[in-house]
């Protein structure tokens, strides 16, 4: 019995331990270069840099897990961040209240535009997604030409280094949760993967596939509303420009973290590695004094180990 | 009389112009396990699919427990209590058995959390209630197709539905798991359910059907109960049909001494054809016979080197050759017109020039650029030949019609000057002028000393075209029927693995 647990653990979640331990042999490896890497203040640090990402991403596993794709995530970022500016009182003591309502509800609008494309326009993730790259990057541009504004105080200590930098952490640590809890352990969760392994299978089961799906694309939006909020905690304004490599970084973490890019299988606790990976690694390079075009290039080099890696786990 | 559980009446489906099922009948009473029978093409999936709520009817009511209903999703019906086993499987690979079995019906905590205990020990229970065997925990796509079949059933043995519609579930199973399911059926039966079953194999049909119902052609033939007929009655009411003559004779003389392609024990890697051999003589046009399914579209696929192979030997005219890929195939001399012209044999959005020449172009090559004039010619020249009806070589081949389609996927295979050419279903969807023209092409070729094998699952091409015919039977050869043994009658026996029962029979 024992035995057996042991052997279905490893088969749900060998990729994820391979995947940490990875992370681990990682760490390892740059705290010789940087003394002061295993310090609190640059965890900290790092988890601040990367929180961003590591909603972006978390919402590009569960349109992945479904078989499809956004590339609509950094816009989406973008606009929630403009928004989330925008509708902010800072001299209020509430006045943060008003700005995170309407940067989740920029979000939930965007995703569940994607996902009426998606579902009752039956077109192309891919496509959509492309499309609404545009169309929301223009509206934030639109809404806030140039960056600035200012946010309430308060609110972008306490979110960034509140409780002496934990409050991050613990965000994470529960968005995580839930997030997972939501795809490893709930209906909604299987029929997100019965649909990226076989739609059809999905379907004739009676699974209502496009509802199911329309949802996966609202959640990723509101886990972008997540990362726009922070961004704009941490950079005190707004930036439309902000989310133009949120998409791309988001598929590499996935993909980093063991999710098939054909959906089905996949665990966002993965996902989180697979972003400090990156973030790591471009920090590691920062450290070099490596110009920022050879972290470019690295970049698009590691999603294509990565997917060559989950390629020939497949064949295989 | 028990209580009439379901009655389908008048029932019409067309798709994409082609009557599917013509004004057909069904009902089914309850308790009862009743067989739908029909040869390929009947009509019978589709019937049942709409109970699944994957097809609508065109035309037509159904009445589930004497209510009218109108069934518009595989949800909605599984809410009405039936539940069904496709012929294709439905199970995700990716996801485990117990995932699988309980997939979108799964029990949830107070949390909202899926009850992983509770659903074990329910499959367990009903695993140990229906005697099925596999782990709950095995990914789906490790299980044997014979596995994935029992678990699939388990998953609708789960969803406790009132009707049970089993589609072709025997296909896939061994003997012993075969008698496993007809036992899991009767104490189905014994707790009330009411069961429809589509098979082939007439053993499980007689042992196990209490009425049946036949198809034909989409048109519904006639319900009888199970003790009033035997197989020869059952097979007379699935294949009779009048005999219409668009048959054209054939041009020349089998030569038997001469062989001029064999296949020896081919067999895949997909356990689709096992162990397949067959002689073409000079003049021969061979037939293909067999259920659907049963490997005669991979055995095409594996000559013309799309389907791998794991053995076996090909020659063409007599010097064995390797068939890696279709590049290879086609150099050695072997042309494949595939089933699916759409997908697999033209480029519909191109000329009929470019698809009539895209076989053969390095034929007509001016340094290395293509040789237009010469292209224009060649296609004037196929166009005549073929007496393809097209209004100018510069259309997308998009604009004909079926039966020209095929012509020109016809004549872009001509174009390599093949020694083998093998027709997959080769006039399904063409009508009947062009079929006509198709099979004295076919007779030409054969006279020109082309050897010409034909896969199709329409019987009266079979018996019009054939010199000889080999029946397919779960991938293998079951029979060799010369041109004066063949009957739609002895296809059928041997399509359906009847005859070595049958000799058996007769010996003891």
């Amino acid at each position: 019995m024992k035995q057996a647990l042991n052997k279905n653990f490893w088969r749900r979640n060998g990729h994820t331990v391979t995947i940490y331990l990875f992370l681990a042999a990682l760490m390892v490896f740059v705290s010789v270069f940087n003394k002061d890497f295993f310090t609190l203040g640059n965890f900290k640090n790092l988890l601040r840099s990367s929180f961003p990402l590591l909603m972006a991403a978390m919402g590009q596993t569960l349109v992945i897990l479904t078989g499809g794709i956004d590339l609509s995530l950094g816009g989406i970022v973008a606009l929630c961040n403009v928004v989330c500016v925008m509708f902010m009182n800072p001299d209020s003591a509430m006045g943060f209240i008003p700005a995170l309502a309407a940067a989740v509800a920029a979000g939930v609008v965007c995703g569940a535009f994607n996902g009426l494309l998606i579902t009752r326009g039956r077109l192309a993730p891919i496509i959509v997604t492309i499309a609404t790259t545009a169309v929301f990057d223009g509206l934030a541009l639109l809404l806030m030409p140039n960056p600035g504004g200012s946010v309430h105080r308060a609110f972008a200590k306490f979110l960034t280094r509140g409780l002496s930098g934990a409050v991050p952490f613990l965000l994470l640590v529960l968005i995580l949760c839930l997030v997972r809890n939501l795809t490893n352990s709930t209906p909604y969760g299987k029929a997100l993967r019965a649909i990226g392994g076989s739609e059809n299978a999905a379907y004739s089961t009676g699974i209502q596939v496009g509802r199911i799906k329309f949802w996966a694309y609202c959640l990723a939006g509101v886990l972008c509303a997540m990362a726009g909020i922070f961004l704009s905690a941490q950079m005190n304004s707004a930036d439309a420009t902000i989310g133009k490599n949120y998409a791309m970084n988001a598929i590499t973490a996935t993909v980093v973290g063991g999710t098939a890019m054909t959906g089905a299988v996949g665990d966002p606790l993965g996902t989180i590695a697979g972003v400090f990976i990156i973030s790591i690694i471009n920090n590691m390079l920062n450290l070099f004094g490596v110009s920022s075009f050879y972290q470019f290039i690295c970049q698009g080099l590691i999603l294509i180990v990565a997917l060559s890696l989950s390629a020939m786990h497949k064949r295989r | 009389m028990a209580e009439e559980i379901l009655k389908m009446v008048n029932i019409t489906k067309r798709f994409a112009g082609i009557t599917a099922l013509d004004q057909v009948q069904f009902s089914c009473s309850k308790g009862e396990i009743h067989v739908l029978a029909g040869e390929n093409g009947a009509g019978k999936s589709t019937i049942l699919k709409m109970l699944a709520g994957i097809h609508q009817a065109d035309e037509g009511e159904i009445y589930f427990h004497g209510k009218k209903v109108d069934i518009r999703s595989p949800e909605q019906s599984q809410r009405m209590g039936i539940a069904m086993v496709f012929q294709e499987l439905t199970l995700v690979g990716e996801m485990t058995v117990w995932e699988n079995i309980y997939l979108n019906q799964e029990p949830v905590t107070r949390l909202g959390r899926i009850n992983k205990k509770e659903i074990k020990g329910r499959i367990r229970e009903a695993m140990d209630r229906y005697g099925i065997h596999i782990d709950p925990d095995a990914m789906v796509s490790s299980l044997s197709v014979a596995q994935q079949q029992m678990a699939e059933i388990l998953k609708i043995l789960v969803r406790d539905p009132e009707l049970i519609i089993l589609d072709e579930p025997t296909s896939a199973l061994a003997r012993k798991e075969v008698r496993q399911l007809c036992q899991i059926i009767r104490n189905l039966i014994a707790g009330g359910k009411t069961i429809i079953f589509i098979s082939h194999r007439m053993e499980e049909v007689f042992e196990l059907g209490d009425r049946i119902t036949v198809f034909k052609d989409g048109h519904y033939i006639g319900t009888r109960n199970m003790t009033e007929i035997n197989e020869d009655d059952l097979i007379r009411m699935m294949v009779g049909r009048s005999l219409e003559n668009i048959f054209p004779p054939a041009v020349c003389q089998v030569d038997e001494s001469q062989v001029i392609f064999e296949v020896k024990n081919l067999t895949d890697t997909a356990s689709k054809v096992n162990h397949v051999s067959f002689q073409v003589h000079k003049g021969e046009i061979l037939g293909v016979a067999g259920l659907q399914g049963h490997g005669q579209t991979e055995l095409l696929n594996a000559i013309s080197g799309l389907h791998p192979l794991a053995g076996g030997e090909i020659l063409v005219g007599g010097s064995p050759v390797n068939v890696k890929n279709s590049a290879r195939a086609i150099e050695s001399g072997i042309a494949l017109v595939p089933a699916d012209r759409k997908n697999q044999g033209l480029m519909l959005e191109l000329s009929n020039r470019h698809n009539l020449a895209i076989s053969s172009m390095k034929k007509r090559m001016k340094g290395c650029f293509i040789d237009k004039k010469a292209e224009q010619e060649f296609g004037e020249a196929m166009k005549e030949k073929l007496s393809i009806k097209m209004g100018s070589l510069e259309l997308p081949v998009s604009s004909l019609s079926g039966g020209n389609q095929q012509k020109v996927v016809l004549g872009k295979e001509l174009a390599t000057e093949p020694r083998v050419i093998l027709f997959d279903e080769p006039t399904r969807g063409i009508d009947v002028e062009a079929k006509r023209e198709f099979y004295q092409i076919m007779h030409d070729l054969a006279a020109r000393g082309v050897a010409v094998v034909m896969n199709s699952s329409d019987m009266m091409e079979i018996m019009g075209m054939s010199s000889r015919v080999i029946v397919m039977y779960e991938g293998r050869v079951s029979g060799i029927l010369k041109k004066e043994e063949l009957s739609e009658e002895r296809i059928m026996q041997l399509g359906m693995g009847m005859d070595k029962s049958r000799k058996e029979g007769e010996a003891s």
